[in-house]
């Protein structure tokens, strides 16, 4: 198990004020921040997730229960959630609101520089653009059917040349020479980045060649002839790639701006959503102590209507045989996603 | 004497209609087609080329479950000459189906290349020869106007669908009263009753309890006919929508095709009047419509466009091309999204996007003074069902009036007709119980 790092914390016990927690629960990693009513960070997290983003969220609760003075779990007064398992863990936790990645990286990012028009956002199996005017979403687009070129490709292709990823960047700038990989796709980068390595470059070179063609391939898949403005805000996990923001700066003709925090903007965003959503009512929040219990989650298909929803659950991992869906059970700790609101 | 068991592709409710075409006759036994499941599509993907669309895999995987489940040996399929390769699809898939082992499926190709030229009549001397019995005159041309009728009925319980869910208090009341409606007009044969269809619809739908006062977000929900079908595979898109509160407005149905292929469509002339300084002629798939539809709801004032589309369907990739190319932001400035389907079971990616575009929307009606101060008007549907209920008379009206402005529509052809090859068709169907070959008079 990964144990969380620090990426902030400037919490003590003299701290005056209601606090609001965000948890972006993404495909690589799980991050934590916390703010106060004024949107200033806090206290941030940053956990590799092994397979499990409940195991990874609870170990990030358990670090937090660690560190933090006592009496903070009764100073949270809205929680929001982000990312691919953002419903889980709204379950889990007991969140206010879960919104997607988009909205609240915009957010984020317009809480720092709030004339941004271009948020590019590379995180571990997405890349996203979004686009903005005047602190509103007018545009954005995703990745749609292919993973080149993002967080896990680059991580991928680290462990194959034995570069360790945080050394990624400072590879890519100290490069002399030029080398062209193709990005279109990561099976075709990789076989080039094979054959280069026969050739005999210098592993520095490839890192570069590979940090353009990601960028190049971001550009063409991602934004798709969108007129992008400036000011650019880059952040997700590989924003602390420098040599991705050289490469970017390349071919945007213009400075790309990076802030310190860009690791925990998604959950940094989402907190700010729950702060404004909260709005002074109860949170519905069930406290820190969700790290202790063991819970796993099942699905099963509804048969009561012709919609099929497919209900997810979370159960008491003791109790699990229990469940076979029909039957309310004590053992069900949470269960969501129907249409009609019944379960 | 055994039936002959005959089933097709079920996408979505439109097996009601093709249960239609074929009802009542002798030495057939009509199977409903099962819903699409992961079964399905995966035996049906294994056994595709790699880079077909999508439509072709879950078709396929759809007959190689009735063959093997449903011991249904005969099938019914399109077949087209147009520019989607779409048309050509039952041939390969009766190869393919042949390679695996099915050596004894049959397959009857209902040819839709211009429904004006009769060729489709082809279908029934075939299914005489398979069943060893006669079909009377009277029994195909009834089961015509059955088909006809019944397409018309699901197209528009399906477009009323999309427009009542984001209003109705009481959660998944729309989609139950959707299936009773379904399972009545699956049921109900006779066509004097079918005609007063209509009445029965806005009835049931007057049942739902809704939001009087709501003034919801409205999108242009289109796409690709096949996957807009069927609800496995685009994650019933529509429902999702609708539960968000967003008012749906469905752009096709199969009937709609009908018509257009009968050159009876008013509707998609007028598409295509529109998209021409885009697209100048029918690219495959719904590209021109889908242009058309664009460019009318963004004159209508709507709030967003909502594309769907098979992997590798390229007609609908150009349009996607089209619609976000950076010299055409400001012709486009309605927002759009593009949701590219493949089968896969992972609803989180495409759940996250339409979250966000919702989001965009919404800050779109707050901010953006061409959406803010679009008006919102009650479409017709919602107003005869809820506000201003129809009298007997003008049902009565209505029901004249459909058909006839298609008439009107036939009368004023857009595209020529062969009238040759029409009459050969039309002499060749009537003559199929003579000894006396037709054919070898134009092989003169």
């Amino acid at each position: 198990m990964n144990k969380p790092e620090f990426i902030k914390n400037n919490l003590s016990n003299n701290i005056e004020g209601k606090l609001y927690l965000g948890i972006d629960v993404g495909s690589v990693s799980t991050k934590c921040a916390i703010i106060n009513e004024n949107n200033e960070l806090l206290f941030a997290t940053w956990t590799r997730n092994d397979g499990s983003p409940i195991v990874s969220t609870q170990e990030n609760l358990r670090f937090m229960e660690e560190v933090l003075p006592d009496n903070i779990e009764k100073r949270i007064y809205g929680v929001g959630t982000t990312g691919s398992a953002r419903y889980l863990i709204k379950a889990l936790i007991g969140a206010d609101i879960a919104k997607p990645e988009i909205i609240a990286h915009a957010i984020g990012a317009s809480t720092y520089t709030p004339d941004v028009r271009t948020i590019l956002e590379i995180g571990g199996q997405d890349s996203k653009v979004i686009l903005m005017k005047n602190g509103i979403v007018t545009d954005f687009n995703m990745n749609s059917v292919c993973a080149a070129g993002t967080g896990s490709f680059l991580d991928h292709q680290a462990v194959r040349i034995k570069v360790p990823i945080e050394e990624f960047g400072e590879y890519a700038l100290r490069a002399e020479e030029e080398v062209s990989i193709a990005g279109r796709c990561t099976v075709f980068a990789e076989s080039d980045m094979i054959s280069k390595q026969q050739e005999g470059y210098s592993k520095e070179a490839i890192i570069k060649g590979l940090c353009k063609a990601l960028v190049r391939n971001y550009l063409n898949n991602v934004c798709k002839g969108k007129k992008l403005f400036p000011p650019f805000v880059f952040q997700g996990g590989v924003a602390a790639n420098s040599g991705i923001k050289n490469a970017f700066e390349e071919e945007l003709g213009h400075e790309v701006i990076i802030h310190e925090n860009h690791y925990v903007m998604g959950a940094f965003g989402s907190a700010i959503l729950a702060k404004e959503y909260v709005n002074g009512q109860v949170s519905s929040f069930h406290g820190l102590k969700i790290s202790e219990m063991n819970l796993a989650p099942g699905s099963f298909v509804c048969p009561d209507c012709a919609n099929r929803c497919t209900i997810k659950y979370l159960v008491r991992e003791k109790d699990k045989n229990r469940v076979n869906g029909k039957e309310k059970d004590d053992a069900i700790f949470a269960r969501w996603n129907s249409r009609c609101g019944k379960w | 004497m055994v039936n002959v068991r005959v089933s097709f592709s079920r996408l979505g409710w439109s097996y009601i209609f093709f249960k239609g075409l074929l009802y009542d006759l002798p030495g057939i036994e009509l199977v409903d087609p099962p819903l699409v499941n992961t079964d399905i599509v995966s035996e049906g993907v294994k056994n595709s080329p790699e880079f077909v669309c999508f439509p072709f895999k879950f078709i396929l995987g759809e007959m190689i479950n009735l063959y093997h489940n449903y011991d249904v040996k005969d099938f019914m399929m399109i077949a087209d000459h147009g520019p989607c390769r779409a048309g050509m699809y039952g041939v390969v898939q009766k190869r393919i189906l042949k390679n695996i082992g099915l050596k004894d499926v049959r397959m009857f190709y209902l040819h839709q290349d211009d429904f004006r030229n009769l060729e489709w009549l082809g279908v029934f001397p075939k299914l005489e020869k398979r069943t060893g019995e006669k079909f009377s005159e009277y029994k195909i041309i009834r089961n015509t106007f059955l088909f006809l009728a019944k397409a018309y009925f699901v197209e528009r319980i399906t477009h009323i669908e999309g427009l009542v869910r984001c209003r109705e208090i009481n959660k998944s009341m729309t989609t139950k009263v959707v299936h009773t409606l379904m399972n009545l007009l699956d049921n109900e044969n006779n066509l004097m009753k079918l005609s007063n269809f209509d009445r029965t619809i806005d009835e049931h739908f007057r049942k739902i309890p809704i939001d009087k006062e709501m003034e919801p977000l409205r999108v242009c929900y289109t796409g690709e006919i096949q996957v807009m079908l069927e609800k496995w595979v685009n994650y019933d898109l529509m429902g999702e929508l609708g539960v968000m509160g967003i008012e749906v407005h469905k752009q096709y149905d199969v009937f709609d095709w009908v018509l257009y292929k009968l050159n009876a469509s008013k509707r998609r002339r007028r598409l295509e009047r529109k998209a021409k300084e885009y697209i100048p002629m029918d690219i495959g798939g719904e590209a021109v419509w889908n242009m058309g539809s664009y460019l009318e709801s963004q004159e209508k004032g709507f709030d967003g466009f909502v594309h769907i589309f098979p992997f590798t369907c390229m007609p609908e990739i150009s349009l996607m091309g089209m619609l976000e190319a950076e010299k055409n932001m400001d012709k486009f400035y309605m927002p759009h999204i593009h949701i590219s389907l493949d089968g896969s079971s992972g609803f989180e990616g495409i759940r996250t996007r339409i979250e966000a575009f919702h989001d965009l929307m919404v800050g779109n009606k707050k901010s953006n003074p061409i959406f803010r101060d679009a008006k919102y008007v009650v479409p017709d549907e919602i107003k005869n069902i809820y506000f201003e209920p129809k009298s007997d008379f003008e049902y009565f009206v209505s029901s004249i009036e459909k058909p006839m402005s298609m008439l009107l529509t036939m009368l004023k052809p857009t595209k020529k007709l062969d009238l040759g090859f029409t009459i050969k068709n039309g002499l060749e169907f009537l003559s199929r119980n003579l000894s006396f070959d037709i054919n070898s008079l134009f092989n003169l």
